[in-house]
Formats: structure tokens, C-alpha cells, sequence
């Protein structure tokens, strides 16, 4: 089976990541930040060691790196964790459910948001969130790269904006880790909500909100932390504040060596290594009659290609391929707002999603399968 | 290692007494931070519990042979802030 649905999560992992979770459970079986035995101090020391990795690989202070389960329970961290009552959301509309669901829940209780369009020119992508943007706007939440088509947004600009206007910036990194060199401080994020099981290629279950400190977000959850115990209300620091129960050990051992994976390619080739399969897999389909593609000219794009055939249902092509032995993601990817911007409702379209493990040999034979579908 | 930090070294070398501190932190993660902040200006720095004597509640500390007024220009810098601090030996 060949794998392109890296954008969901990637698969396989590099085998350090494997020697890594398999250390995690055989070598690291204490509870962090839990006691001052040697077993938890030498957990604890591979958590630290990890966070202070990931920050300085996102040019972020340690202690303002929290593990998450996921790239949605951080995204939900940061959204429910600024509003206030009456708060009003600006979201693009390329929006995941991930920030759909959480502001439109809020939207339920009296906050509001509005959505901006996102266009290939990002001078007009910038403009449409600023016309948006009211007394009462507590917060832009952006993808950096939609999941669906991998068209990326302006968001250092969107940041930048927010910045000007005294706007919290959350930025949804689910896709961009990993892909492309993103530094909190640069691009003007306030929370950058990210995905460790897709490009940074650690197991599933791992994900990261990373703050630049300029905010404090309310907690979802309370509980156990290991500091400050005595006191009955919850640490009011990062990361304690939103890390109570024990963390994911294991994710967090396979994200280093993860994050040392990525670096040791090298952001750009891993991104360049991803767009030429793109670029090979535009370029076959385009000589078939009936493919469809969705992509813009003059828009920037992540590795990511999203096509239809006509007169087959998405998930009835990615069913099909799923028989030959590529494994393609049909239907809405979670994103019905994304599908509704570019006009593939109700139905959705067939994701291309690559990973460095990937080869033009691959794309050559999935091109040559979804050919011959569409002769016969 | 700053000058006056050397020359109570030695002093203390010369009386075969070695006197350390230990500074308290709400968290692991920023005791961590104190911990790499005084390696990275030469000092030796451990992590262990915090002491009950020195802290209510649960946290950790760092061991470190970095004087006071060193250790405090060190944490400001790194942007840590102790909880408690106390002589040990």
C-alpha cells in the first residue's frame, strides 16, 4: 500500500521515531514533573529536553510550549482560552471543523464571528480581514495552509495586522509543520496550533500549542500538574496550566525524534522533495480529459493536491484506488467551509497528500491507476 | 564563572567546604530553564525536589555553586523567577 494521505497524518514514520517510541515505554516510565526519584527525573529531563527542542525550532521560550493531544485540542485551547463574553472570531474560509466547530459553539453562547475569504492575491486576502475586523474582535484564527487544496494564506501579514490592531493571532499549523520554516516571533503568531503526527512525523496523539507569551489563555481543563499542589486553583503559568494529568510520554519521545528527523533533511528539501511529486502529479493528470484540479493561478500552494474525476463520486475514486493500492482521502476532510469556498459541495474532491518517504515511481504508477478509470 | 563567584571557589576549596544553593521553582519545566541558563554561563547545576523545608506545595530546584548575585542576574536574564533560595552544603 502507498501512502498519500500524509496530510491526515504520515505514515510510515522514519524508524528513529519507532526506536523512539519503542525507548519511551522500555526506558521512560515515569510520570514527569511527578516526584524526585531517579525514573520520573529522567522522564521529566526527556520532556524538557523536547519542549526547549521544539521551541527553539519555532523560536519559542520553553515554558511556553504545551503538549497537546492533538492539533484540535490546542486549536480549542486557544480559541475557548481567549474569548471573553461577547468576543467576536474572525476565521477564514478555509477553516477546518477543528476552528469551526469551537467558534461557532462559542457563537452559541453570544460571541460572533465572521468569515474572511481567502483569495490567490494576498493583498486582497489581508484587506478582506481587515474590513471584518470590529471593536469587539477578540481574535483572527487563520489557517497557515488549508488542509484541503494546501493553498497557503498570508498569514505573517495577518499576524502582522492583528498586531497593529491589538488582535490575538492563532494560527492553525496543522499542514505547515514541518514543511516550511515558521518562527512565532517572524510571522506574528500569538498561538501557533500545530499537528506533531503529520510533518514533524511523530506518533499520533501529539500535538503542540506553542504561545509567544503576549497572552493568557483560561484553562479547559484543571487538574494535577505537579506544582504549586497545596493551592486548590490551577497554575496561572505555562505550560502547567494547560497540561494537568499526565502527558503523552510516547508522543512526545517519537516527537523528537522527529523534530531531529526533519531537521536532519532539511525543512526546504523536504518541501521541494513534496512540490516536484505535485508538480509530477499536475502534470500527468493534465493530460487526461475529465480530471479535474483545484488550483489557482497566482495562489501559493503546501505539497498538497486536491482533484475529481468526472462523473465518479470522490469517495468512490479514492474507494477505487484504495483496491490498487493507494490510500487517497475523499469526501470534505473535515473542512466543509473550505469545500463550500471552492465550490466541490456536496460532494468534496480526492486529496494528494505526499511524504518524504514518497517517489516520483509512486506518483507515476497512482497517475497511470487513476488513467485507467477513467478509460474503462 | 564571574570573578567574585571564582574567588569564593577557591575560597572555599581552601576550607574544604563547598557551598552550593538551591533555588525553587513552581514547575519542572522552569527550573529546567534556570538549570541550562547556569550551565550555559559555566556553572554546575542539578535538579532535584524541592526540599519541604523550602517550599510548600509540590516543585523542583536546582543545586547550583553559582553565588546569589550571580544566579539572580542569570535567572532575570532568562526570564525565571525562583521561589525560594537557600545555602546548602
Amino acid at each position: 500500500m502507498v501512502n498519500f494521505d500524509n496530510a491526515a497524518t504520515t505514515f510510515p514514520k522514519p524508524d528513529s521515531v519507532r526506536q523512539a517510541v519503542a525507548a519511551a515505554i522500555t526506558e521512560y516510565g515515569g510520570n514527569p514533573g511527578r516526584g524526585g526519584h531517579d525514573i520520573s527525573l529522567k522522564t521529566s529531563e526527556m520532556v524538557y529536553e523536547t519542549r526547549k527542542k521544539t521551541a527553539e525550532y519555532f523560536g519559542a521560550e520553553p515554558e511556553n510550549v504545551v503538549f497537546t493531544l492533538n492539533c484540535t485540542h490546542a486549536l480549542n485551547c486557544a480559541i475557548k482560552g481567549i474569548a471573553e463574553t461577547g468576543s467576536h472570531f474572525i476565521i477564514s474560509g478555509y477553516e477546518h471543523n477543528s476552528v469551526l466547530r469551537p467558534v461557532s459553539a462559542l457563537s452559541e453562547k453570544g460571541a460572533g464571528f465572521s468569515v474572511a475569504a481567502v483569495s490567490p492575491d494576498d493583498n486582497v486576502t489581508v484587506r478582506s480581514v481587515e474590513r471584518l475586523i470590529t471593536p469587539k474582535t477578540r481574535a483572527v484564527v487563520f489557517t497557515m495552509g488549508s488542509n484541503v487544496t494546501g493553498q497557503l494564506t498570508p498569514y505573517a501579514r495577518i499576524g502582522e495586522l492583528c498586531r497593529r490592531k491589538n488582535i490575538c493571532f492563532i494560527a492553525d499549523g496543522a499542514q505547515i509543520c514541518g514543511i516550511r520554516d515558521i518562527n512565532i516571533k517572524r510571522d506574528n503568531i500569538n498561538f501557533l496550533c500545530a499537528a506533531a503526527h503529520k510533518g514533524l512525523y511523530a506518533a499520533a496523539g501529539t500535538g503542540l500549542l506553542i504561545s509567544d507569551g503576549k497572552y493568557k489563555l483560561n484553562p479547559l481543563i484543571e487538574g494535577g500538574t505537579g506544582s504549586l499542589s497545596r493551592e486548590a486553583s490551577q497554575p496561572d503559568f505555562l505550560p502547567d496550566s494547560h497540561e494537568s494529568g499526565t502527558v503523552n510520554t510516547v508522543g512526545i519521545m517519537s516527537l523528537s525524534a522527529g523534530l531531529d528527523f526533519v531537521k536532519s533533511i532539511g525543512t526546504d528539501n523536504i518541501y521541494r522533495h513534496e512540490t516536484r511529486l505535485c508538480g509530477l502529479f499536475i502534470s500527468l493528470l493534465s493530460r487526461m480529459r475529465g480530471v479535474m484540479i483545484y488550483r489557482k493561478n497566482g495562489a501559493r500552494y503546501l505539497p498538497i493536491v486536491l482533484f475529481n474525476v468526472r462523473g465518479m463520486s470522490s469517495e468512490e475514486l479514492a474507494a477505487k484506488l484504495n483496491e490498487k493500492g493507494f490510500a487517497l482521502r475523499g469526501g470534505l476532510h473535515c473542512s466543509p467551509l473550505a469545500h463550500r469556498s471552492i465550490g466541490t459541495l456536496p460532494d468534496g474532491a480526492v486529496r494528494f497528500a505526499p511524504s518524504v518517504f514518497n517517489t516520483e515511481k509512486d506518483v507515476y504508477a497512482l497517475a497511470a491507476a487513476v488513467g485507467g478509470f477513467i478509460r474503462g | 564563572m564571574c570573578s567574585v563567584c571564582e574567588r569564593r571557589r577557591r575560597s572555599s576549596e581552601r576550607k574544604f567546604i563547598m557551598k552550593n544553593y538551591i533555588a525553587a521553582f513552581a514547575s519542572y519545566t522552569i527550573a529546567g530553564k534556570a538549570k541550562n541558563a547556569l550551565e550555559i554561563n559555566g556553572y554546575e547545576a542539578r535538579l532535584i525536589r524541592t526540599p519541604k523545608t523550602l517550599s510548600a506545595g509540590c516543585g523542583y530546584s536546582v543545586v547550583t555553586n553559582a553565588g546569589p548575585e550571580c544566579f539572580t542576574k542569570i535567572f532575570d536574564e532568562a526570564g525565571v523567577k525562583y521561589r525560594a533560595v537557600s545555602e546548602s552544603r
